[in-house]
């Protein structure tokens, strides 16, 4: 039986296909306005990856915010426990895992065999995730992928005092108005994530070794202020948007959870 | 005014979301539909034994507070005990507690909105944005005097001396010191006393001695009734489920002190041994057991609904079902009213909470703990951390939910569901 994930986040959704302990196939997707389809063309994807067939594929295990609308999982089980269990089954030693989505961060603390143990999430509003990222990229007239390298070229600190996305959006605005370089305000927003998801980690407990899963893990500037914020080095692992899809097909490989 | 429900009707058709408002404001403003009402919706066979005491109370208390006596009408806070105004003859109107049944009726969108229409600050307590709509609406009833105390929530006794300036009624806080020893006790007696005459002078009402007796005895004899409901929630698989029990608890703040609240407590009691005895607890899936601090969304949000329904856990017991206070001494029954108010656990050191909560804990056998933090709430929301960082220690478990009780719009289901479900799989 080939157990399967999908992960339908707010940006992106993704399919793992499992062949025992190893992965099979994995796909990522736009999500776009509708999860059910968005599951479906990751499923589609995964299994012409496969080259399985629709009827091959054992239990499915859907997550993330868009898993209510995935009927045809045979389970629904939420991102907090799949991110766990798949960040685990790849770094078994690790005990918090951070994910930034595009509409929420978390930070989950895992136990020995996989398992959430406790969890913080952000607050109601956009602030310290993707979103922010998106947004204020945006108003700097740049793409999602270039703000980690430009970040790199920062030369001094510059503080963006809004944690509302909104707001942050007029902040840089202004700030560019004002001359200040773009290296500069994309360095001041990594930053402002990074605070704001490493008070999170602080108020879990950190732990010596910490993962960082999601889209954003790929940012090397959110991933670089969040190591100063903690002052302590990430393990990312190659594919971090895949993390919570894997741990889906995880559970449903073991119908446990 | 006269009843008509084919005019309701279509004016809903008109305006779909005036349809509740119109309807409960025109029932609230007829005495005879409200007098028919209360004859009435307690003979329905499809009203549970259990909920026909309330029903009675609350429909005989609405014709009374809007017909009958309006001069004998005190708007109070919800820590005033209701037991005081009751044995002086009086009618208590707890305006917090309207608002959390105006939102269990859809009424609180629009008068939050009118709320606002009138310059109401958004970060305050939708409880008291809520009220103050919902007075700007014509839902609530005149009144001849406010009284709030100062401890735990100090909006209210902002809110209501606002409300009594403007109507140029007297208002009295009773100022509570957050220690309990015997010189608060003198201090906090000694106010009651003086309020006591204050409402005299304002209601015409005459302290009577035998009839706030009579009102303590009430009081204890409910308290009994619901210290047996509350021993028979211990068991397992718990025989309540939690949600409805966060309902009706603002009732008991109104209902002590008053004949129905010995039928009210009693009816409880009597169905939750029956569901004891025959092992039929109302809900069958019950993974885990759950202690609940502060409040529930009243609104249709879905959440208590989704977590006792579909994830297994059950609400075994909520803190604000805990009686803190003694049996109440019917012979000194103002310094006992003052002990009443002194000792609730949310009065003083964060400690006096913490216990109840642990004792909760480890009376209902829980196996976590939940906070509904309700947007404005500051002495609920803010002890949070503290609790948190005790029940850690204790290996007990906690989610925090931030939302609303009163205001649907401000209550985002998708992640709260999101949060109660993972909260439950690290438990399961
Ligand atoms: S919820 Fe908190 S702030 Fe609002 S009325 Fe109650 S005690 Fe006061």
């Amino acid at each position: 039986m080939y157990a399967t994930g999908i992960d339908i986040g707010s940006t992106s959704g993704e399919a793992v296909i499992l062949n025992g302990n190893g992965i099979l196939a994995a796909s990522v997707v736009d999500t776009g306005y509708n999860s059910r389809r968005a599951a479906e063309a990751a499923l589609e994807k995964a299994l012409a990856d496969s080259g399985l067939k629709r009827e091959q594929i054992g239990p499915i295990v859907a997550t993330g915010y868009g898993r209510i609308a995935i009927e045809f999982a045979d389970r629904q089980v939420t991102e907090i426990s799949c991110y766990a269990k798949g960040m685990a089954h790849i770094f078994p030693d690790v005990r918090t895992v951070v994910d930034i989505g595009g509409q929420d961060s978390k930070v989950i603390a895992v136990g020995k065999n996989g398992k959430a143990m406790d969890f913080a999430m952000n607050d109601k509003c956009a602030a310290g995730t993707g979103r922010f990222l998106e947004v204020t990229a945006r108003a700097l007239q740049l793409g999602l992928s270039d703000l980690g390298g430009i970040s790199a070229q920062a030369t001094r600190d510059l503080a963006i005092s809004s944690i509302c996305t909104v707001f942050a959006e007029s902040e840089v605005i202004t700030l560019v108005a004002e001359g200040a370089e773009r290296a500069d305000i994309v360095a001041g927003l990594h930053r402002a994530i990074a605070k704001r998801v490493g008070a999170m980690v602080k108020r879990i407990g950190p732990n010596p070794i910490i993962a960082f899963a999601g889209g954003v893990a790929k940012n090397e500037g959110v991933k670089r202020a969040l190591e100063r914020e903690l002052g302590i080095s990430l393990v990312i692992p190659p594919e971090p948007q895949i993390v919570g899809a894997l741990g889906a097909a995880l559970i449903a490989r073991d119908g446990e959870g | 005014m006269k009843l008509d429900f084919g005019q309701i009707l279509s004016e809903a058709e008109a305006r779909p979301d005036s349809l509740a408002m119109n309807a409960a404001l025109r029932l609230l403003h007829s005495p005879r539909g409200l007098q028919l009402a209360r004859w009435i919706a307690p003979l329905d066979p499809r009203l549970p034994a259990h909920f026909r005491p309330s029903a009675k109370f609350t429909l005989e208390l609405a014709r009374r507070l809007y017909a009958e006596k309006t001069e004998h009408v005190v708007w109070a806070s919800v820590f005033v005990p209701c037991e005081l105004l009751w044995g002086l003859g009086l009618m208590p109107f707890y305006p917090e507690v309207a608002a959390a049944a105006g939102a269990a009726i859809g009424l609180t969108p629009r008068a939050i909105a009118s709320a606002a229409e009138a310059g109401t600050p958004v970060d305050l307590c939708t409880y008291h944005r809520a009220s103050f709509g919902l007075e700007r609406e014509g839902f609530y009833p005149s009144a001849a005097a406010f009284v709030s105390t100062s401890h735990l929530c100090t909006l209210a006794g902002i809110m209501l001396a606002a409300e009594a300036h403007r109507r140029a009624k007297p208002f009295r806080l009773i100022d509570v010191p957050p220690t309990f020893d015997s010189d608060s006790l003198d201090y906090v007696e000694a106010q009651l006393q003086t309020l006591v005459s204050d409402l005299e002078v304002a209601t015409g009402a005459r302290y009577d001695p035998d009839r706030m007796r009579e009102a303590l005895r009430l009081s204890n004899a409910a308290r009994a009734f619901a210290l047996e409901l509350n021993a028979l929630r211990v068991q397992k698989p718990a025989p309540l489920r939690g949600g409805p029990m966060l309902t009706v608890l603002g009732l008991g703040l109104w209902i002590l002190g008053h004949r129905d609240g010995v039928s009210h407590f009693r009816a409880w009691r009597d169905y939750t041994a029956e569901r004891v005895e025959r092992r039929d607890p109302e809900q069958s899936n019950q993974k885990i057991r759950l202690f609940w601090l502060h409040l529930r969304p009243y609104g249709e949000s879905g959440l208590i609904e989704h977590l006792e329904n579909d994830l297994g856990g059950v609400i075994a017991f909520e803190e604000h079902n805990t009686l803190w206070w003694d049996e109440l001494d019917e012979a000194r029954p103002l310094r006992a009213l003052a002990a009443k108010i002194l000792g609730h656990p949310s009065n003083g050191s964060i400690e006096r909470r913490l216990a109840m909560i642990l004792d909760g804990v480890k009376r209902y056998e829980c196996d976590g703990v939940v906070h509904f933090s309700h947007w404005g709430c500051r002495q609920a929301a803010g002890a949070t951390r503290v609790i948190r960082d005790r029940l850690r220690r204790e290996g007990i478990p906690m989610l925090e939910l931030d939302g609303d009780c009163i205001d649907p719009a401000n209550v985002q289901s998708g992640p709260l569901r999101t949060r109660i479900e993972a909260f439950v799989e690290t438990l399961v």
